[in-house]
């Protein structure tokens, strides 16, 4: 179990967030939860009892247009970090009714330290997992380009080096990345899109 | 949701308030939270491989790192030999710099450390309609249009002029030498062997090994030093230094000097200057 990182917050807190709730628990139930909406809620309540997702939350998906400054979060990192949170309430759903399921086909030990901060390296960690396993299936172009692009080169300077122009390089880099994404999500949903 | 926005999601080009909008709407689309999330997780678990973003103070220690370093490597022979001059000039060690770090914050940056060793020669792996693919890339510091030469008993029997390149293979027209044949042996020029050689110290000092850089600056097998066309083709002021600090390990101050020249007078930031500056005057002073 988690000790909560942040302060207990209001009960009603997490109904402020229905939708992100009811998008949570369609994923859950892609990951295999026996009860998706409270596992969604579970995630949710986790996410904004941490401090450093709670911003996001509310910068993000807060029904109201947000007043406060800009997140020190990207859309991407919250969205990697409630898939995380998601996963390993689902994980922990599976343990207590007594049933274990792969869920990412990575084997994940429960951290010994169950901290905010061990929860954040553990879902680090296997996400870099999951995404190093599905990369290596990339087809050559998008591995190259992609490789070139986490080796620090500006488009102009991939497009220089492989011979094509700037369009090019930034179409194959989307697609390479959008193409992991979709490889990710089949590896983790087990197989089926 | 337009594809162009999401193209925008994938490359982290999006700003705060266009996420906020793409956010909202996949409140509304449960295949788009999705899809999002899957990117999102590529996404992210692709920066964690990126370097740590240099800063200029991170710069300064890096800097100030591999200077310790190549103090104690270019001191180290003396011990045995006559005594360091404390007020020697050379007493300063030259210094490496980090190349300026990429200030989009999507950017990954940083050979991996079990990156392939880059090479002065490769092979021909095929040849299909005039085009030959060799087992040389960037890695190895080709970009396109450079040429490289074909070898077979050690005479050049052709050249390919590569149109595309790969990290660890390249692709190119034979142009010239109707006999090369698959399996023939390819050679990089000395410049493109330089650009390898700066780029791996480069990753070197952003991984923050700045011994490994001092290595490889101190291990390069560039060649000649003295021919007009080593570096000329270098612009920038961090890579003009390095060169020079390798020519300068490698025993030839002239080289050294000249190269330092060149970078203090491509070089627009205040510290680089500084570095720069104080491995001209330690050269000078040596003389």
């Amino acid at each position: 179990m988690i000790p909560q990182a942040g302060p207990p917050i209001p009960r009603d807190a997490v109904s402020d967030y229905r939708r992100l709730a009811s998008a949570l628990a369609f994923r859950a139930a892609r990951l295999g939860s026996r009860d998706p909406e409270s596992a969604a809620q579970e995630a949710l309540r986790r996410s904004l009892e941490n401090r450093k997702s709670q911003p996001a939350v509310s910068y993000y998906f807060g029904e109201e247009s947000p007043m406060g400054a800009e997140p020190d979060w990207p859309l991407d990192q919250l969205l990697a970090w409630l898939d995380g949170v998601l996963r390993y309430v689902v994980r922990e759903e599976q343990s207590r009714v007594g049933f274990r399921r792969e869920v990412s086909a990575i084997s994940i030990s429960e951290p010994a330290d169950t901290s905010a901060d061990a929860l954040a390296g553990m879902i680090q960690r296997e996400t870099q997992a999951i995404v190093a396993d599905c990369f290596a299936t990339l087809d050559r172009e998008h591995r190259d380009v992609l490789t070139l692009r986490m080796d620090g080169l500006k488009y102009v300077e991939i497009a220089r080096r492989m011979g094509v122009n700037e369009n090019t390089v930034a179409t194959w880099v989307s697609r390479g990345i959008r193409e992991l994404g979709r490889r990710i999500r089949k590896r983790m949903d087990g197989g089926h899109e | 949701m337009s594809e162009k926005r999401f193209d925008r999601f994938a490359c982290g080009e999006l700003s705060p308030a266009e996420s906020r909008d793409l956010a909202q709407q996949a409140l509304s689309d449960h295949h788009l939270f999705d899809e999002l999330t899957s990117t999102a997780i590529a996404r992210h678990g692709l920066a964690a491989r990126r370097r740590k973003q240099i800063t200029w103070p991170r710069i300064a220690i890096l800097a100030a790192a591999a200077a310790v370093v190549v103090g104690v490597v270019l001191h180290a022979p003396q011990r045995n030999s006559e005594p360091v001059r404390p007020d020697s000039a050379m007493s300063t060690p030259p210094t490496l710099l980090a190349r300026n770090a990429d200030s989009n914050p999507a950017t990954f940056r940083g050979l991996d450390s079990d990156s392939r060793e880059s090479r002065a020669t490769g092979s021909i792996g095929s040849i299909a309609n005039g085009i030959a693919t060799i087992n040389l890339g960037s890695l190895d510091g080709l970009s396109k249009d450079a040429k490289v030469d074909v070898i077979r008993g050690g005479q050049v029997v052709g050249q390919i002029k590569l149109a595309t390149i790969f990290r660890d293979h390249s692709r190119g027209e034979l142009a010239s030498g109707g006999s090369v044949r698959v399996n023939d042996q390819v050679r990089v020029s000395p410049s493109a062997r330089l650009r390898a050689i700066l780029d791996r110290i480069d990753a070197a000092l952003a991984r923050g090994e700045a011994e490994k850089a001092v290595s490889i600056a101190q291990q390069a097998s560039i060649g000649n030093f003295d021919g007009e066309s080593f570096a000329a083709e270098l612009s920038g002021d961090q890579d003009l230094n390095n060169a020079g600090v390798i020519a300068e390990l490698h025993g030839n101050p002239t080289k050294a000097t000249e190269l330092y020249s060149r970078a203090l007078q491509a070089s627009l930031s205040g510290h680089d200057r500084q570095a720069i500056e104080k491995n001209l005057a330690r050269l000078k002073g040596a003389k």
